[in-house]
Protein backbone atom coordinates (compact mmCIF):
# COMPACT_ATOMS: atom_id res chain seq x y z
CA UNK A 1 0.00 0.00 0.00
CA UNK A 2 2.81 2.31 1.10
CA UNK A 3 4.76 1.44 -2.03
CA UNK A 4 1.68 2.07 -4.15
CA UNK A 5 1.09 5.43 -2.53
CA UNK A 6 4.75 6.38 -2.95
CA UNK A 7 4.72 5.21 -6.54
CA UNK A 8 1.49 7.02 -7.26
CA UNK A 9 2.81 10.16 -5.56
CA UNK A 10 6.02 10.02 -7.58
CA UNK A 11 4.08 9.65 -10.82
CA UNK A 12 1.80 12.56 -9.87
CA UNK A 13 4.78 14.74 -8.93
CA UNK A 14 6.50 13.94 -12.23
CA UNK A 15 3.35 14.65 -14.25
CA UNK A 16 2.77 17.97 -12.48
CA UNK A 17 6.32 19.10 -13.09
CA UNK A 18 6.12 18.20 -16.79
CA UNK A 19 2.77 19.93 -17.17
CA UNK A 20 4.10 23.09 -15.40
CA UNK A 21 7.18 23.44 -17.64
CA UNK A 22 5.07 23.09 -20.82
CA UNK A 23 2.83 25.83 -19.56
CA UNK A 24 5.78 28.08 -18.78
CA UNK A 25 7.34 27.39 -22.18
CA UNK A 26 4.12 28.30 -23.92
CA UNK A 27 3.84 31.47 -21.93
CA UNK A 28 7.49 32.31 -22.53
CA UNK A 29 7.04 31.74 -26.24
CA UNK A 30 3.99 33.99 -26.22
CA UNK A 31 5.92 36.69 -24.38
CA UNK A 32 8.80 36.40 -26.83
CA UNK A 33 6.40 36.93 -29.73
CA UNK A 34 4.91 39.95 -27.97
CA UNK A 35 8.35 41.39 -27.29
CA UNK A 36 9.31 40.91 -30.96
CA UNK A 37 6.12 42.71 -31.98
CA UNK A 38 6.83 45.55 -29.56
CA UNK A 39 10.40 45.82 -30.81
CA UNK A 40 9.10 46.11 -34.35
CA UNK A 41 6.65 48.83 -33.31
CA UNK A 42 9.37 50.68 -31.45
CA UNK A 43 11.61 50.56 -34.52
CA UNK A 44 8.80 52.00 -36.60
CA UNK A 45 8.13 54.74 -34.06
CA UNK A 46 11.79 55.67 -33.92
CA UNK A 47 11.88 55.84 -37.71
CA UNK A 48 8.88 58.19 -37.67
CA UNK A 49 10.41 60.26 -34.91
CA UNK A 50 13.62 60.60 -36.86
CA UNK A 51 11.63 61.76 -39.88
CA UNK A 52 9.92 64.39 -37.74
CA UNK A 53 13.27 65.46 -36.28
CA UNK A 54 14.81 65.75 -39.75
CA UNK A 55 11.78 67.70 -40.93
CA UNK A 56 11.81 70.15 -38.04
CA UNK A 57 15.50 70.38 -37.23
CA UNK A 58 16.69 73.90 -37.98
CA UNK A 59 13.08 75.08 -37.95
CA UNK A 60 13.87 77.98 -35.70
CA UNK A 61 10.82 80.16 -36.07
CA UNK A 62 7.31 79.55 -34.78
CA UNK A 63 4.76 81.33 -36.96
CA UNK A 64 1.31 82.52 -36.26
CA UNK A 65 -1.02 84.43 -38.52
CA UNK A 66 -3.16 87.44 -37.78
CA UNK A 67 -5.25 88.33 -40.83
CA UNK A 68 -7.91 91.04 -40.76
CA UNK A 69 -10.31 92.38 -43.39
CA UNK A 70 -11.85 95.77 -42.62
CA UNK A 71 -14.64 97.93 -43.91
CA UNK A 72 -14.55 101.58 -42.81
CA UNK A 73 -17.20 104.18 -43.44
CA UNK A 74 -15.55 107.58 -43.09
CA UNK A 75 -17.00 111.07 -42.83
CA UNK A 76 -15.10 114.28 -42.28
CA UNK A 77 -17.01 117.48 -41.61
CA UNK A 78 -14.92 120.44 -42.58
CA UNK A 79 -14.91 123.89 -41.04
CA UNK A 80 -16.87 125.36 -43.94
CA UNK A 81 -19.64 122.84 -43.35
CA UNK A 82 -18.86 120.58 -46.29
CA UNK A 83 -18.12 116.92 -45.81
CA UNK A 84 -15.58 114.54 -47.27
CA UNK A 85 -16.46 110.91 -47.20
CA UNK A 86 -15.59 107.41 -48.11
CA UNK A 87 -18.61 105.15 -47.94
CA UNK A 88 -16.75 101.86 -48.02
CA UNK A 89 -13.03 101.77 -47.48
CA UNK A 90 -11.95 98.14 -47.77
CA UNK A 91 -8.57 96.91 -46.62
CA UNK A 92 -6.72 93.73 -45.68
CA UNK A 93 -4.05 93.55 -43.01
CA UNK A 94 -1.80 90.55 -42.60
CA UNK A 95 0.55 90.11 -39.64
CA UNK A 96 2.91 87.17 -39.72
CA UNK A 97 4.17 86.87 -36.17
CA UNK A 98 7.40 85.07 -35.52
CA UNK A 99 8.96 83.95 -32.32
CA UNK A 100 11.50 81.46 -31.14
CA UNK A 101 13.18 80.76 -27.81
CA UNK A 102 16.71 79.92 -28.87
CA UNK A 103 17.85 79.37 -25.29
CA UNK A 104 16.60 79.98 -21.74
CA UNK A 105 17.66 83.56 -21.68
CA UNK A 106 17.20 84.57 -25.31
CA UNK A 107 14.02 84.82 -27.37
CA UNK A 108 13.43 86.30 -30.80
CA UNK A 109 10.22 88.15 -31.74
CA UNK A 110 9.29 89.66 -35.08
CA UNK A 111 6.37 90.60 -37.26
CA UNK A 112 6.07 90.87 -41.02
CA UNK A 113 3.18 93.06 -41.99
CA UNK A 114 1.08 94.02 -44.95
CA UNK A 115 -1.72 96.54 -44.83
CA UNK A 116 -3.37 97.35 -48.12
CA UNK A 117 -6.48 98.94 -49.52
CA UNK A 118 -8.39 96.72 -51.88
CA UNK A 119 -7.19 96.78 -55.45
CA UNK A 120 -4.92 99.32 -57.09
CA UNK A 121 -5.21 103.06 -56.61
CA UNK A 122 -7.34 104.92 -59.12
CA UNK A 123 -4.70 107.64 -58.98
CA UNK A 124 -1.86 105.47 -60.25
CA UNK A 125 -0.64 106.72 -63.61
CA UNK A 126 2.73 105.05 -64.04
CA UNK A 127 4.77 102.12 -62.76
CA UNK A 128 2.20 99.70 -64.14
CA UNK A 129 4.63 96.83 -63.83
CA UNK A 130 3.64 96.78 -60.16
CA UNK A 131 -0.04 97.40 -60.78
CA UNK A 132 -1.93 95.56 -58.07
CA UNK A 133 -3.53 93.06 -60.43
CA UNK A 134 -0.20 91.73 -61.66
CA UNK A 135 2.28 92.66 -58.96
CA UNK A 136 3.40 89.08 -58.23
CA UNK A 137 3.34 87.93 -61.83
CA UNK A 138 5.75 90.65 -62.93
CA UNK A 139 9.43 89.76 -62.93
CA UNK A 140 11.02 93.07 -61.92
CA UNK A 141 14.34 94.34 -60.70
CA UNK A 142 13.38 95.03 -57.11
CA UNK A 143 13.74 92.61 -54.19
CA UNK A 144 10.43 93.40 -52.52
CA UNK A 145 8.31 90.62 -51.12
CA UNK A 146 4.63 91.10 -51.79
CA UNK A 147 1.49 89.33 -50.74
CA UNK A 148 -0.03 87.28 -53.52
CA UNK A 149 -2.78 85.57 -51.55
CA UNK A 150 -4.02 85.83 -47.99
CA UNK A 151 -7.47 84.69 -46.94
CA UNK A 152 -9.30 82.62 -44.41
CA UNK A 153 -11.78 79.92 -45.41
CA UNK A 154 -14.72 78.90 -43.27
CA UNK A 155 -16.26 75.51 -44.11
CA UNK A 156 -19.43 73.91 -42.82
CA UNK A 157 -21.24 70.71 -43.77
CA UNK A 158 -24.78 72.07 -43.57
CA UNK A 159 -26.41 75.30 -44.68
CA UNK A 160 -29.58 76.39 -42.92
CA UNK A 161 -30.20 72.82 -41.87
CA UNK A 162 -29.86 71.42 -45.40
CA UNK A 163 -27.30 68.90 -46.62
CA UNK A 164 -25.40 71.64 -48.45
CA UNK A 165 -21.74 71.97 -47.55
CA UNK A 166 -20.54 75.52 -47.99
CA UNK A 167 -17.57 77.80 -47.59
CA UNK A 168 -17.03 81.51 -47.07
CA UNK A 169 -13.81 83.41 -47.52
CA UNK A 170 -12.50 86.97 -47.45
CA UNK A 171 -9.10 88.30 -48.38
CA UNK A 172 -6.69 88.48 -51.26
CA UNK A 173 -8.11 85.82 -53.48
CA UNK A 174 -6.55 82.82 -55.23
CA UNK A 175 -7.65 84.42 -58.51
CA UNK A 176 -4.62 83.62 -60.66
CA UNK A 177 -3.66 80.19 -62.00
CA UNK A 178 -7.28 79.19 -62.51
CA UNK A 179 -8.89 76.40 -64.50
CA UNK A 180 -7.23 75.75 -67.84
CA UNK A 181 -4.12 77.87 -67.36
CA UNK A 182 -2.95 75.64 -64.48
CA UNK A 183 -2.16 72.56 -66.58
CA UNK A 184 0.93 73.94 -68.30
CA UNK A 185 2.48 74.57 -64.88
CA UNK A 186 1.59 71.15 -63.51
CA UNK A 187 -0.44 72.91 -60.82
CA UNK A 188 -3.81 72.26 -59.28
CA UNK A 189 -6.34 74.83 -60.41
CA UNK A 190 -7.12 77.82 -58.27
CA UNK A 191 -10.46 79.55 -57.91
CA UNK A 192 -11.01 81.47 -61.15
CA UNK A 193 -11.55 80.20 -64.68
CA UNK A 194 -8.42 81.12 -66.61
CA UNK A 195 -10.18 81.85 -69.91
CA UNK A 196 -11.56 85.14 -68.61
CA UNK A 197 -10.07 86.01 -65.23
CA UNK A 198 -6.42 85.76 -64.23
CA UNK A 199 -5.53 88.73 -62.01
CA UNK A 200 -4.78 89.25 -58.34
CA UNK A 201 -7.86 90.49 -56.58
CA UNK A 202 -9.08 91.49 -53.14
CA UNK A 203 -12.55 90.27 -52.32
CA UNK A 204 -14.91 87.65 -51.00
CA UNK A 205 -16.29 84.32 -52.12
CA UNK A 206 -19.13 82.08 -50.99
CA UNK A 207 -19.58 78.58 -52.31
CA UNK A 208 -22.43 76.10 -51.95
CA UNK A 209 -22.09 72.44 -52.95
CA UNK A 210 -25.57 71.57 -54.16
CA UNK A 211 -25.05 68.03 -55.44
CA UNK A 212 -26.76 66.44 -52.43
CA UNK A 213 -29.94 68.48 -52.84
CA UNK A 214 -30.22 68.55 -56.65
CA UNK A 215 -30.04 65.83 -59.30
CA UNK A 216 -26.89 67.47 -60.67
CA UNK A 217 -23.81 65.30 -60.00
CA UNK A 218 -21.00 67.24 -58.35
CA UNK A 219 -22.77 70.59 -58.83
CA UNK A 220 -21.70 73.73 -57.00
CA UNK A 221 -22.28 77.46 -57.13
CA UNK A 222 -19.84 80.14 -56.07
CA UNK A 223 -20.43 83.87 -55.71
CA UNK A 224 -17.35 86.09 -55.95
CA UNK A 225 -16.99 89.81 -55.51
CA UNK A 226 -14.34 92.35 -54.80
CA UNK A 227 -12.72 95.64 -55.55
CA UNK A 228 -10.10 96.10 -58.23
CA UNK A 229 -9.57 99.84 -57.81
CA UNK A 230 -9.91 102.02 -54.71
CA UNK A 231 -10.54 105.75 -54.84
CA UNK A 232 -9.22 107.23 -51.60
CA UNK A 233 -6.71 109.82 -50.53
CA UNK A 234 -3.73 107.90 -49.21
CA UNK A 235 -2.49 108.83 -45.77
CA UNK A 236 -1.26 112.43 -45.54
CA UNK A 237 -2.12 113.00 -49.21
CA UNK A 238 -5.13 115.26 -48.79
CA UNK A 239 -2.99 118.33 -48.36
CA UNK A 240 -6.06 120.59 -48.60
CA UNK A 241 -8.16 119.20 -45.79
CA UNK A 242 -6.21 116.35 -44.18
CA UNK A 243 -9.18 114.04 -44.76
CA UNK A 244 -7.18 110.82 -45.09
CA UNK A 245 -8.84 107.96 -46.97
CA UNK A 246 -11.86 110.03 -48.02
CA UNK A 247 -12.91 109.84 -51.67
CA UNK A 248 -11.00 111.99 -54.11
CA UNK A 249 -13.41 113.59 -56.57
CA UNK A 250 -10.55 114.25 -59.00
CA UNK A 251 -10.07 110.52 -59.57
CA UNK A 252 -12.24 107.77 -61.06
CA UNK A 253 -14.60 105.84 -58.81
CA UNK A 254 -13.99 102.54 -57.07
CA UNK A 255 -14.05 99.68 -59.56
CA UNK A 256 -15.86 96.62 -58.26
CA UNK A 257 -16.33 93.21 -59.77
CA UNK A 258 -19.02 90.63 -59.01
CA UNK A 259 -19.60 87.28 -60.57
CA UNK A 260 -20.42 83.67 -60.11
CA UNK A 261 -19.03 80.31 -61.07
CA UNK A 262 -21.58 77.56 -61.62
CA UNK A 263 -20.61 73.94 -62.19
CA UNK A 264 -23.77 72.12 -63.23
CA UNK A 265 -22.06 68.77 -63.76
CA UNK A 266 -18.95 67.08 -62.42
CA UNK A 267 -18.76 63.30 -62.16
CA UNK A 268 -15.07 63.38 -61.28
CA UNK A 269 -14.07 62.72 -64.90
CA UNK A 270 -16.24 64.92 -67.10
CA UNK A 271 -17.29 68.37 -65.93
CA UNK A 272 -18.81 71.63 -67.15
CA UNK A 273 -17.77 74.96 -65.66
CA UNK A 274 -19.43 78.32 -66.30
CA UNK A 275 -18.53 81.81 -65.16
CA UNK A 276 -20.20 85.18 -65.46
CA UNK A 277 -18.62 88.37 -64.11
CA UNK A 278 -19.15 92.10 -64.38
CA UNK A 279 -16.69 94.85 -63.55
CA UNK A 280 -17.67 98.52 -63.34
CA UNK A 281 -15.92 101.89 -63.61
CA UNK A 282 -13.02 100.45 -65.55
CA UNK A 283 -10.19 102.77 -66.44
CA UNK A 284 -8.46 103.82 -69.61
CA UNK A 285 -7.02 106.83 -71.37
CA UNK A 286 -9.05 108.86 -73.80
CA UNK A 287 -7.33 109.76 -77.08
CA UNK A 288 -5.70 112.90 -75.66
CA UNK A 289 -4.46 111.02 -72.63
CA UNK A 290 -3.04 108.24 -74.76
CA UNK A 291 -1.19 110.74 -76.93
CA UNK A 292 0.25 112.38 -73.82
CA UNK A 293 1.40 109.07 -72.34
CA UNK A 294 2.92 107.96 -75.63
CA UNK A 295 4.81 111.26 -75.62
CA UNK A 296 6.22 110.45 -72.18
CA UNK A 297 3.89 112.74 -70.24
CA UNK A 298 1.53 111.72 -67.43
CA UNK A 299 -2.20 111.63 -68.04
CA UNK A 300 -5.22 110.93 -65.89
CA UNK A 301 -7.29 107.81 -66.34
CA UNK A 302 -10.97 108.16 -67.24
CA UNK A 303 -13.81 106.00 -66.05
CA UNK A 304 -14.64 104.53 -69.46
CA UNK A 305 -17.37 102.04 -68.53
CA UNK A 306 -18.19 98.48 -67.54
CA UNK A 307 -17.45 95.05 -68.93
CA UNK A 308 -19.24 91.71 -68.75
CA UNK A 309 -17.31 88.48 -69.13
CA UNK A 310 -18.72 85.01 -69.56
CA UNK A 311 -17.25 81.63 -70.28
CA UNK A 312 -18.05 77.93 -70.44
CA UNK A 313 -15.43 75.20 -70.12
CA UNK A 314 -15.93 71.50 -70.74
CA UNK A 315 -13.20 69.31 -69.28
CA UNK A 316 -12.29 65.63 -69.30
CA UNK A 317 -9.85 64.18 -66.79
CA UNK A 318 -9.28 60.88 -68.53
CA UNK A 319 -11.00 59.92 -71.75
CA UNK A 320 -13.26 56.89 -71.80
CA UNK A 321 -13.31 54.27 -69.09
CA UNK A 322 -10.33 51.97 -69.16
CA UNK A 323 -9.83 52.02 -72.96
CA UNK A 324 -6.12 52.22 -72.33
CA UNK A 325 -3.70 53.79 -69.86
CA UNK A 326 -2.82 56.63 -72.23
CA UNK A 327 -6.39 57.86 -72.53
CA UNK A 328 -7.04 57.24 -68.85
CA UNK A 329 -4.25 59.65 -68.10
CA UNK A 330 -5.07 62.34 -70.68
CA UNK A 331 -6.70 65.65 -69.76
CA UNK A 332 -8.57 67.67 -72.39
CA UNK A 333 -10.58 70.86 -72.24
CA UNK A 334 -12.37 73.27 -74.53
CA UNK A 335 -13.63 76.72 -73.68
CA UNK A 336 -15.72 79.42 -75.30
CA UNK A 337 -15.75 82.94 -73.86
CA UNK A 338 -17.34 86.30 -74.51
CA UNK A 339 -16.62 89.86 -73.43
CA UNK A 340 -19.06 92.75 -73.82
CA UNK A 341 -18.33 96.42 -73.11
CA UNK A 342 -20.79 99.06 -71.83
CA UNK A 343 -19.14 102.42 -72.40
CA UNK A 344 -19.89 105.20 -69.94
CA UNK A 345 -21.66 108.35 -71.15
CA UNK A 346 -19.41 110.36 -73.45
CA UNK A 347 -16.64 107.79 -73.15
CA UNK A 348 -15.19 105.24 -75.52
CA UNK A 349 -14.20 101.72 -74.53
CA UNK A 350 -11.72 99.89 -76.70
CA UNK A 351 -11.91 102.83 -79.09
CA UNK A 352 -15.70 102.78 -79.52
CA UNK A 353 -18.59 104.63 -77.90
CA UNK A 354 -20.93 101.74 -78.61
CA UNK A 355 -21.00 98.38 -76.90
CA UNK A 356 -18.64 95.87 -78.47
CA UNK A 357 -18.64 92.11 -78.14
CA UNK A 358 -15.55 89.96 -78.41
CA UNK A 359 -15.16 86.19 -78.34
CA UNK A 360 -12.42 83.67 -77.67
CA UNK A 361 -12.02 79.96 -78.23
CA UNK A 362 -9.46 77.83 -76.34
CA UNK A 363 -8.68 74.16 -76.57
CA UNK A 364 -5.98 72.14 -74.85
CA UNK A 365 -4.82 68.66 -73.95
CA UNK A 366 -2.21 67.21 -71.63
CA UNK A 367 -1.13 63.61 -72.03
CA UNK A 368 1.49 61.14 -70.81
CA UNK A 369 4.86 61.69 -72.48
CA UNK A 370 5.49 58.72 -74.83
CA UNK A 371 9.26 58.65 -74.25
CA UNK A 372 9.35 58.85 -70.45
CA UNK A 373 7.34 57.15 -67.71
CA UNK A 374 6.61 60.24 -65.68
CA UNK A 375 6.70 63.19 -68.12
CA UNK A 376 3.66 65.06 -69.42
CA UNK A 377 3.18 66.67 -72.85
CA UNK A 378 0.72 69.47 -73.48
CA UNK A 379 -0.61 71.40 -76.46
CA UNK A 380 -2.99 74.38 -76.50
CA UNK A 381 -4.55 76.67 -79.06
CA UNK A 382 -6.64 79.79 -78.59
CA UNK A 383 -8.09 82.43 -80.86
CA UNK A 384 -9.55 85.80 -79.92
CA UNK A 385 -11.64 88.15 -82.03
CA UNK A 386 -11.19 91.85 -82.76
CA UNK A 387 -12.89 93.19 -79.64
CA UNK A 388 -11.97 90.34 -77.32
CA UNK A 389 -10.99 91.69 -73.91
CA UNK A 390 -10.17 89.29 -71.10
CA UNK A 391 -9.07 90.17 -67.58
CA UNK A 392 -5.97 87.98 -67.76
CA UNK A 393 -3.16 90.48 -67.20
CA UNK A 394 -1.78 88.27 -64.44
CA UNK A 395 -1.12 85.31 -66.73
CA UNK A 396 2.43 84.06 -66.35
CA UNK A 397 3.50 84.56 -69.96
CA UNK A 398 6.30 87.08 -70.27
CA UNK A 399 5.38 88.12 -73.83
CA UNK A 400 1.85 89.01 -72.72
CA UNK A 401 -1.26 87.01 -71.91
CA UNK A 402 -1.81 84.49 -74.69
CA UNK A 403 -5.46 84.18 -73.60
CA UNK A 404 -5.92 87.92 -74.19
CA UNK A 405 -4.63 87.64 -77.78
CA UNK A 406 -6.75 89.24 -80.47
CA UNK A 407 -5.34 86.72 -82.86
CA UNK A 408 -4.03 83.20 -82.52
CA UNK A 409 -1.84 81.60 -79.91
CA UNK A 410 -0.34 78.13 -79.91
CA UNK A 411 1.61 76.50 -77.16
CA UNK A 412 3.41 73.22 -76.52
CA UNK A 413 5.08 72.18 -73.29
CA UNK A 414 6.82 69.30 -71.57
CA UNK A 415 6.73 68.75 -67.82
CA UNK A 416 9.29 66.29 -66.51
CA UNK A 417 9.90 65.53 -62.83
CA UNK A 418 13.61 65.28 -62.05
CA UNK A 419 13.21 64.33 -58.38
CA UNK A 420 10.30 64.41 -55.95
CA UNK A 421 10.79 68.13 -55.49
CA UNK A 422 12.33 69.30 -58.78
CA UNK A 423 10.51 69.57 -62.11
CA UNK A 424 11.80 70.64 -65.50
CA UNK A 425 9.38 72.58 -67.73
CA UNK A 426 10.10 73.31 -71.40
CA UNK A 427 7.51 75.47 -73.12
CA UNK A 428 7.06 77.09 -76.52
CA UNK A 429 4.45 79.84 -76.91
CA UNK A 430 3.70 81.73 -80.09
CA UNK A 431 1.20 84.57 -80.40
CA UNK A 432 0.22 85.90 -83.82
CA UNK A 433 -1.73 89.12 -83.39
CA UNK A 434 -4.45 90.11 -85.83
CA UNK A 435 -5.21 93.36 -83.98
CA UNK A 436 -3.52 95.73 -81.56
CA UNK A 437 -4.56 96.41 -77.97
CA UNK A 438 -4.73 92.83 -76.66
CA UNK A 439 -3.24 93.70 -73.28
CA UNK A 440 -4.21 97.39 -73.15
CA UNK A 441 -6.43 99.07 -70.60
CA UNK A 442 -10.07 99.67 -71.38
CA UNK A 443 -9.99 103.04 -73.15
CA UNK A 444 -8.17 104.18 -76.25
CA UNK A 445 -5.20 101.98 -75.43
CA UNK A 446 -7.40 98.96 -76.08
CA UNK A 447 -8.48 100.09 -79.55
CA UNK A 448 -8.14 97.24 -82.06
CA UNK A 449 -6.43 98.16 -85.31
CA UNK A 450 -5.21 95.57 -87.75
CA UNK A 451 -1.44 95.27 -87.50
CA UNK A 452 -0.99 96.52 -91.05
CA UNK A 453 -3.31 99.54 -90.47
CA UNK A 454 -1.42 100.43 -87.31
CA UNK A 455 1.87 100.13 -89.14
CA UNK A 456 0.64 102.24 -92.02
CA UNK A 457 -0.45 104.87 -89.50
CA UNK A 458 3.11 105.19 -88.28
CA UNK A 459 2.84 102.88 -85.27
CA UNK A 460 5.02 99.84 -84.71
CA UNK A 461 3.05 97.36 -82.58
CA UNK A 462 4.00 93.75 -81.88
CA UNK A 463 2.89 91.52 -84.77
CA UNK A 464 4.10 88.15 -83.49
CA UNK A 465 5.56 87.16 -80.13
CA UNK A 466 7.43 83.99 -79.28
CA UNK A 467 8.56 82.71 -75.90
CA UNK A 468 10.69 79.62 -75.47
CA UNK A 469 10.89 78.91 -71.77
CA UNK A 470 12.95 76.46 -69.77
CA UNK A 471 12.44 76.37 -66.03
CA UNK A 472 13.42 74.17 -63.11
CA UNK A 473 11.06 74.38 -60.21
CA UNK A 474 11.56 73.32 -56.65
CA UNK A 475 8.25 72.59 -54.98
CA UNK A 476 7.87 70.44 -51.89
CA UNK B 1 21.47 81.74 -76.12
CA UNK B 2 25.10 81.54 -74.98
CA UNK B 3 27.07 78.31 -74.78
CA UNK B 4 27.00 78.03 -71.02
CA UNK B 5 23.22 78.35 -70.93
CA UNK B 6 22.85 75.77 -73.69
CA UNK B 7 25.08 73.42 -71.75
CA UNK B 8 23.12 73.95 -68.56
CA UNK B 9 19.85 73.35 -70.36
CA UNK B 10 21.10 70.22 -72.10
CA UNK B 11 22.36 68.86 -68.77
CA UNK B 12 19.01 69.53 -67.13
CA UNK B 13 17.17 67.72 -69.93
CA UNK B 14 19.62 64.81 -69.85
CA UNK B 15 19.33 64.55 -66.07
CA UNK B 16 15.56 64.57 -66.20
CA UNK B 17 15.50 61.90 -68.94
CA UNK B 18 17.78 59.71 -66.87
CA UNK B 19 15.46 59.71 -63.87
CA UNK B 20 12.01 58.34 -63.30
CA UNK B 21 10.07 59.68 -60.36
CA UNK B 22 7.25 57.55 -59.02
CA UNK B 23 4.19 59.48 -60.13
CA UNK B 24 2.69 61.76 -57.52
CA UNK B 25 0.37 59.07 -56.21
CA UNK B 26 -1.36 61.20 -53.58
CA UNK B 27 -2.42 63.66 -56.27
CA UNK B 28 -3.37 60.81 -58.58
CA UNK B 29 -5.19 59.13 -55.73
CA UNK B 30 -7.17 62.28 -55.05
CA UNK B 31 -8.23 62.47 -58.69
CA UNK B 32 -9.10 58.78 -58.78
CA UNK B 33 -11.11 59.13 -55.61
CA UNK B 34 -13.14 61.97 -57.16
CA UNK B 35 -13.75 59.86 -60.27
CA UNK B 36 -14.32 56.41 -58.86
CA UNK B 37 -15.29 56.60 -55.20
CA UNK B 38 -16.69 59.98 -54.25
CA UNK B 39 -20.24 59.31 -55.39
CA UNK B 40 -20.40 55.88 -53.77
CA UNK B 41 -18.83 57.09 -50.54
CA UNK B 42 -20.99 60.20 -50.35
CA UNK B 43 -18.16 62.35 -49.01
CA UNK B 44 -15.26 64.32 -50.37
CA UNK B 45 -11.71 63.00 -50.36
CA UNK B 46 -10.64 65.04 -47.34
CA UNK B 47 -13.37 63.51 -45.20
CA UNK B 48 -12.57 60.03 -46.42
CA UNK B 49 -8.85 60.37 -45.74
CA UNK B 50 -9.59 61.73 -42.28
CA UNK B 51 -11.46 58.56 -41.34
CA UNK B 52 -8.16 57.14 -40.05
CA UNK B 53 -4.79 58.15 -38.70
CA UNK B 54 -1.72 57.37 -40.76
CA UNK B 55 -0.98 54.35 -38.57
CA UNK B 56 -4.50 53.05 -39.07
CA UNK B 57 -4.30 53.41 -42.85
CA UNK B 58 -0.97 51.62 -42.72
CA UNK B 59 -2.48 48.77 -40.79
CA UNK B 60 -5.24 48.24 -43.39
CA UNK B 61 -2.99 48.75 -46.40
CA UNK B 62 -2.99 45.04 -47.17
CA UNK B 63 -6.80 44.94 -47.12
CA UNK B 64 -7.50 48.39 -48.45
CA UNK B 65 -10.25 47.26 -50.80
CA UNK B 66 -12.12 45.67 -47.89
CA UNK B 67 -11.65 48.74 -45.74
CA UNK B 68 -13.02 51.00 -48.47
CA UNK B 69 -16.01 48.67 -48.88
CA UNK B 70 -16.56 48.82 -45.14
CA UNK B 71 -16.65 52.64 -45.17
CA UNK B 72 -18.48 52.89 -48.51
CA UNK B 73 -20.79 49.87 -48.86
CA UNK B 74 -22.16 51.17 -52.18
CA UNK B 75 -18.78 51.17 -53.92
CA UNK B 76 -18.55 49.05 -57.08
CA UNK B 77 -15.86 46.39 -57.44
CA UNK B 78 -14.56 47.91 -60.66
CA UNK B 79 -13.64 51.03 -58.67
CA UNK B 80 -11.38 48.88 -56.49
CA UNK B 81 -9.07 47.52 -59.19
CA UNK B 82 -5.65 46.67 -57.83
CA UNK B 83 -3.99 49.30 -60.03
CA UNK B 84 -5.98 52.00 -58.23
CA UNK B 85 -5.40 50.84 -54.66
CA UNK B 86 -1.83 52.11 -54.35
CA UNK B 87 -2.91 55.58 -55.40
CA UNK B 88 -5.93 55.55 -53.07
CA UNK B 89 -3.66 54.51 -50.22
CA UNK B 90 -1.11 57.24 -50.92
CA UNK B 91 -3.88 59.85 -50.93
CA UNK B 92 -5.52 58.58 -47.74
CA UNK B 93 -2.17 58.32 -45.96
CA UNK B 94 -1.06 61.80 -47.03
CA UNK B 95 -4.24 63.40 -45.74
CA UNK B 96 -5.00 61.18 -42.75
CA UNK B 97 -6.41 62.95 -39.72
CA UNK B 98 -3.03 63.17 -38.01
CA UNK B 99 -0.98 64.13 -41.07
CA UNK B 100 -1.31 67.87 -40.63
CA UNK B 101 -1.90 68.17 -44.38
CA UNK B 102 -4.92 69.91 -45.82
CA UNK B 103 -6.02 68.83 -49.31
CA UNK B 104 -7.02 71.66 -51.58
CA UNK B 105 -10.77 72.08 -51.85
Amino acid sequence: MKKTIIALSAVTALATTSFGSTDIDARLSKMEKKIKKLEKKLKKSNKKLNKVKAHDAGDNIKWDVDFRSTLDNITYKLADGTTKKKGSLLSNRLLLNMKFKAEDTVTFYGTLAYNKLYGASTGQNNGFENFDWVTNETASTDNNLRVKEAYWLYANDTFMGKDISWTASIGRRPSTGGLGINYREGDKRKSAIGSTVNVEFDGVSLRWNIDQVTPLPGAWFKFCGGRGLTNAYQRFNDTTNGADYSSNSALTKDSNMIGFIFVPYDDGQYSVHTNWAQADHLIGYDNAGLQAVMGGNPAAFKDVGDITLSTVVVKAEGIGDGINDFLDDTIAFVSFSQSKTSPADNQAMLGSTSSKTGTSFWIGAQMPCPITDDGRLGIEYNKGSKYWRSMTYGEDTVVGSKIAARGTAIEAYWLKPITKSLTLNLRYTKIDYDYTGSNGFFGAGGTPMSISDAHNAGMNPVDKATDIRASIRYKF
Amino acid sequence: MNRLLKLALTSAVALSLATTVASASAAKGQKLYAKKLKKACGMNGAKMAAKHTQDEWESVKGNLADEIKKICPKVKSKSLKSKYLGHYYDFFYEFANDSGNVPSC
